[in-house]
């Protein structure tokens, strides 16, 4: 009778050490700084080529269909583009103006490496967040194309989200709507002429909307002002898109701004991103 | 075996095939791969060890190629197919008990998976989160399942390959 006791408590205690193992285990494999095996790599990039061939015409008809979507808007394109036209030479003498600024501004702070030089490099997604809690994609492009975990990726509208994983010929990135993201990045708000500064800290699902908190000043932020990344931290470079304000509110004390911003990617539908390579340069 | 190896592997891409076609928060989620579990069960009649090991393989090239979280979806495909056994000692091979199957194996993943990552801390303990990843994966995988069944079925019959009803 004691024996069969003793030999429960036995089981109890192996059965507990066995789920704190697993719990360990599991604790270690969804961290994000883990790298993958050679394996891992290996089953991925030919698993990933494979979809990427699937996936040629399934992408091919969704560009026919969102082609012809926007043909039905042509005339108002071309009709925004015209007032744009207008304007177009003044910006362009402007922009060069600035760039020979900035070239002599740098040059007086000697400043040698800077984080807005980015080289670009357009991939492909191959797969769109398959794990559900995860909040990633699969992109085509690899370290073979020069892709290194924690650099930032962007799409035609404004920020997506950084790489967290490689392999040679696919690469994983992190969504900005992913908790453990968007809760570390610090942002700017474009009032008038002067910036505020302030702190992401979550994602509203439902509404595509970003929340941002820690608002550094106490001036009245319009609806519509461009949010942008502040450069502050090593991933991000300064003023990537984030959003636009759509909405300021209190905390539950009355105390602290809380601005509500519509993310300007629409992260149902990503179906192409562009990489920001960092690069060193020596002026 | 072919027939297994065709339904397992076509699943399997399906997976992320779907998952390009369908926004990122609609109610169309695939779980492809773990309802090619519930159909290929009644050919491993006969020999279920496999059935497990084969459970165990696609979870973890579920794992390498889609999440990035090697022996995660392993362990919760072995488990699940261990239930999906289970069950099948007591139910038929028919369409409806494949959805009600297919409905039980959703729910499990989704919840052992939800519990397995908020006890590491991995994501916040909303329960909000967990009923809308099961309702997003209902619709799709259940009539997925009930097709998958209608054609492996057919085939089965066609070819006169051995599986358990």
């Amino acid at each position: 009778m004691t024996n069969k006791k003793l030999e429960k408590k036995y089981i109890i205690l192996i059965v507990l050490v066995c789920v704190a193992i697993f719990l360990g285990v599991v604790t270690k494999i969804v961290n994000e700084d883990r790298k993958l095996n050679p394996l891992e790599q290996g089953v991925k990039d030919i698993v990933i080529s494979i979809n990427k061939v699937i996936n040629v015409p399934i992408n091919y008809v969704k560009n026919k269909i969102t082609e012809a979507n926007e043909k039905e808007d042509l005339y108002n394109k071309y009709k925004k583009l015209q007032e744009q036209v207008d304007s177009y030479y003044n910006n362009v003498a402007k922009i060069n103006e600035l760039e020979k600024e900035n070239k002599e501004l740098k040059k007086l702070l000697e400043i040698d490496y800077t984080l807005s030089d980015y080289t670009y490099l357009n991939a492909l997604v191959v797969n769109r967040n398959i794990g559900y809690w995860y909040n990633t994609i699969t992109i085509d492009k690899g370290r073979n194309s020069g892709i290194t975990e924690n650099i930032p990726v962007v799409n035609g509208v404004g920020l997506v989200g950084k790489i967290i994983k490689t392999t040679n010929f696919s690469s994983t990135i992190k969504l900005l709507t992913s908790e453990e993201l968007n809760s570390k990045i610090s942002i700017k708000i474009k009032v008038d002429d002067k910036h505020i500064y302030g702190l992401l800290t979550g994602y509203k699902k439902d509404k595509n909307r970003f929340i941002i908190e820690g608002i550094s000043e106490d001036i009245e932020i319009p609806v519509d002002a461009l949010v942008t990344t502040t450069g502050m931290g090593d991933v991000f470079p300064s003023g990537i898109i984030i959003g636009k304000v759509k909405s300021v509110g209190t905390d539950n004390f009355d105390l602290a701004k809380i601005v509500e911003v519509e993310s300007s990617v629409d992260f149902n539908d990503i179906s192409f991103v562009t990489v920001l390579k960092r690069k060193a340069i020596k002026e | 075996m072919k027939l297994v190896i065709v339904t397992v592997l076509i699943s399997f891409l399906f997976d992320s095939l779907i998952s390009n076609i369908i926004p990122l928060n609609s109610i169309l989620l695939p779980l492809c791969s773990l309802i090619s579990l519930i159909i290929i069960y009644p050919f491993f009649h006969k020999e279920t060890n496999n059935y497990l090991k084969w459970a165990f393989g696609l979870g973890l090239l579920y794992d390498v190629v889609y999440t990035d979280t090697i022996l995660l979806n392993a362990m919760t495909f072995l488990l699940l197919a261990y239930i999906i056994k289970s069950i099948y000692q007591y139910i038929s091979n028919n369409a409806i008990n494949i959805m009600i199957v297919s409905f039980i194996t959703i729910v499990l993943y989704r919840f052992t998976t939800f519990l397995l990552l908020i006890t590491v801390g991995y994501i916040k303990d909303d329960f909000n989160l967990l009923v809308t990843s099961i309702y997003s994966s209902l619709l799709l995988n259940i009539t997925y399942g009930v097709i998958l069944y209608l054609i492996t079925n057919y085939i089965s019959v066609k070819f006169k390959i051995d599986k358990v009803d």
